[in-house]
């Protein structure tokens, strides 16, 4: 993109670009206070505008970026993360946080056991559920993927390593984890964590969530014993591979020895798009777009319909409800790859060249902060309402009565932000989240094409890709928020 | 579009899009939650249509801002080959056959005196 005419000789266009794009931000800025005056989207009938005016808002903030990306981004920027270190991050802080994170794990495993069977009453769900599903992601953003170092599984397995290596015990991996393998078992257990979370009908229960904690425990050492610690965890522990996707989104990295920066969002084009790379990213989408629907007005009309259809054949419930609403999800998941893959081709339709394999790899990346916005967009009001019942549960994990810290009394401030900031900070979420999508996008498609003309004309189809994204996800908000 | 593309993708998505169409409409009819989700998807679904029709809307404008004109022919496969270049006023050989057979000759040519 080097070859470029000069700008001076285009300046007089950009100005009348631009005129036109302050007044377009000018006319948005006219329509903002009647939106800010609205009463959120939990009280839409008193609405000044319909609803669905902020998905027309958020395509047009979408437009005006693609056009200010489009005459303001002429070359590739992010290919390269261009990493700096700050200081070093010595190792034996993987110590205190493998501790941390083996027994809060042992905690959880006690709690569910021995502690009381109601939800409100327990830590596991709140924990499981709010902080390690929601907060967890969410943080990584900010601090890297902090996970890794905090890690129960890995860290036992370090430890168990340690050990053997003062005994002169030395254990060699067995098997080589298989590339064609990739990132599936990362697909997997999403999907198998999505289900336990939206679908199963005992979801609730401590017990059952500790024990599947202690069989995803064993798993992940049979996995690491057999294929080896930093492979398996990098590859095959579902959590690790969903925590340090979205570590990528971040300024911060911890690796070699010390504490690295970056540019915001340039962790993500070096990502490597291994089998199972694409379906893990829209398999992430996927999840939260049927946690959505599921909460929405057309899906629970669907569902009966569905469920009747597994009932008639003789199933006893739950099945038939389970299965109606697997096969919810795995339509949601569709739909995603549907958008995607319309991006895709479309892109194809500009030039011949990358194919459409390679192009689904190549802009798959550009998927990720929209996964990001989707996840903090719809579990936003969970982790500020809910997520403040960890305080109190953290003096009382069990439900037993006690007060280690003096928060058990604690109890969740829903004035602490309405609905109306709640549907703001969504909205906002989401057009941040796929504004960047497509500034990743049009990086990449300066980096893969030769013209900037093809380059402009297949950000044309990820505009589309996100403009959809933006809109399912406002709907589907709505839809819940309704 | 030109024909040698293939377009069962498109078609399959398509019928996908208009499979859950015709199942969301036959289950709830044209209610206020149907019609609601289309006005959200609208922006998206109108894009996509011009987008399908091989038109990009504006096009012109961005590639002049950054200072790189469209080139003529929007692909490759699809652009002709040239015939005579401008300074050929007296075409000779295969040039001049080819020129000769061309429904419509370069305009340099026919304004040249000859």
């Amino acid at each position: 993109m080097s070859n470029r005419t000069p700008r001076g000789r285009s300046a007089p266009p950009r100005r009348r670009l631009l005129t036109s794009l302050t007044s377009a931000f000018l006319a948005a800025g006219a329509i903002s206070p009647a939106l800010a005056s609205a009463h959120g989207i939990s009280g839409r009938a008193g609405l000044p505008v319909p609803a669905w005016l902020f998905a027309w808002v958020a395509a047009a903030v979408l437009v005006i970026s693609f056009v200010l990306l489009s005459t303001m981004w002429p070359t590739p920027r992010l290919q390269e993360p261009r990493e700096s270190p700050i200081c070093s991050w010595p190792g034996f802080l993987s110590v205190p946080a493998g501790t941390i994170g083996l027994a809060l794990f042992a905690l959880i495993v006690y709690a569910g056991y021995e502690g009381s069977p109601y939800l409100t009453e327990n830590i596991d769900p709140t924990f499981i559920f709010v902080i390690f599903w929601v907060a967890v992601p969410v943080s990584t953003i900010v601090f890297g993927n902090w996970f890794s170092a905090f890690s129960p599984w890995r860290a036992f397995a370090r430890a168990i390593r340690w050990i053997g290596a003062r005994m002169n015990l030395t254990w060699r991996p067995p098997l080589t984890y298989p590339d064609r393998l990739g990132r599936w078992p990362v697909v997997a257990g999403l999907l198998g964590f999505a289900w336990l979370e939206l679908i199963y009908h005992d979801h609730d229960n401590p017990t059952t969530l500790a024990s599947l904690s202690l069989a995803y425990f064993a798993l992940m050492g049979l996995g690491m014993a057999l294929f080896g610690i930093e492979q398996w965890t990098e590859r095959g522990d579902a959590f690790g591979g969903y925590f340090a996707l979205f570590g990528r989104l971040g300024p911060f990295e911890v690796r070699d020895g010390g504490l690295w920066r970056r540019r915001i969002l340039s962790g993500l084009p070096s990502l490597k798009m291994e089998p199972g790379s694409v379906a893990m990213i829209l398999v992430i989408i996927g999840i939260t777009t049927f946690d959505g629907a599921s909460n929405g007005v057309v899906w629970n009309n669907l569902q009966p319909h569905v469920q009747s259809v597994f009932s008639g054949m003789g199933l006893a419930d739950p099945a038939p409800d389970e299965i109606a609403d697997s096969l919810g999800l795995l339509l949601a998941i569709a739909v995603v790859v549907g958008f995607y893959r319309i991006g895709v081709l479309g892109m194809h339709t500009v030039s011949p060249r990358p194919g459409k394999q390679e192009l689904s790899r190549l802009f798959a990346h550009t998927l990720v902060p929209i996964g990001f916005a989707y996840v903090l967009a719809h579990y936003f009001s969970l982790l500020i309402w809910q997520g403040q019942g960890i305080f109190s549960l953290a003096s009382n994990p069990l439900g037993h009565g006690t007060n280690y810290f003096g928060t058990a009394s604690w109890h969740i401030n829903y004035n602490f932000i309405g609905s109306t900031g709640i549907w703001y900070v969504q909205v906002i979420a989401l057009v941040t989240g796929h504004v960047c999508g497509l500034a990743l996008a049009h990086d990449r498609a300066l980096a893969t094409y030769r013209s900037p003309q093809l380059a402009i004309r297949s950000q044309y189809w990820m505009l589309v890709v996100m403009v959809g994204f933006t809109s399912l996800g406002l709907w589907l908000l709505s839809a819940v928020n309704t | 579009m030109s024909a040698s593309r293939p377009r069962s993708p498109w078609l399959f998505l398509s019928a996908s899009l208009a499979l859950l169409l015709a199942w969301v409409v036959a289950s709830h009819g044209f209610s206020a939650p149907v019609l609601e989700a289309l006005a959200y998807l609208l922006p998206a679904l109108g894009l996509l249509a011009v987008l399908h029709a091989r038109r990009y809307p504006g096009e012109r404008a961005l590639l002049a801002a950054i200072g790189s004109p469209p080139r003529p022919q929007a692909s490759g496969e699809n652009a002709a080959p040239a015939c005579a270049t401008p300074r050929a006023l007296f075409p000779r050989g295969g040039r001049l056959i080819a020129c000769s057979l061309a429904v419509r000759p370069p305009p340099r040519l026919l304004a040249s005196p000859v």
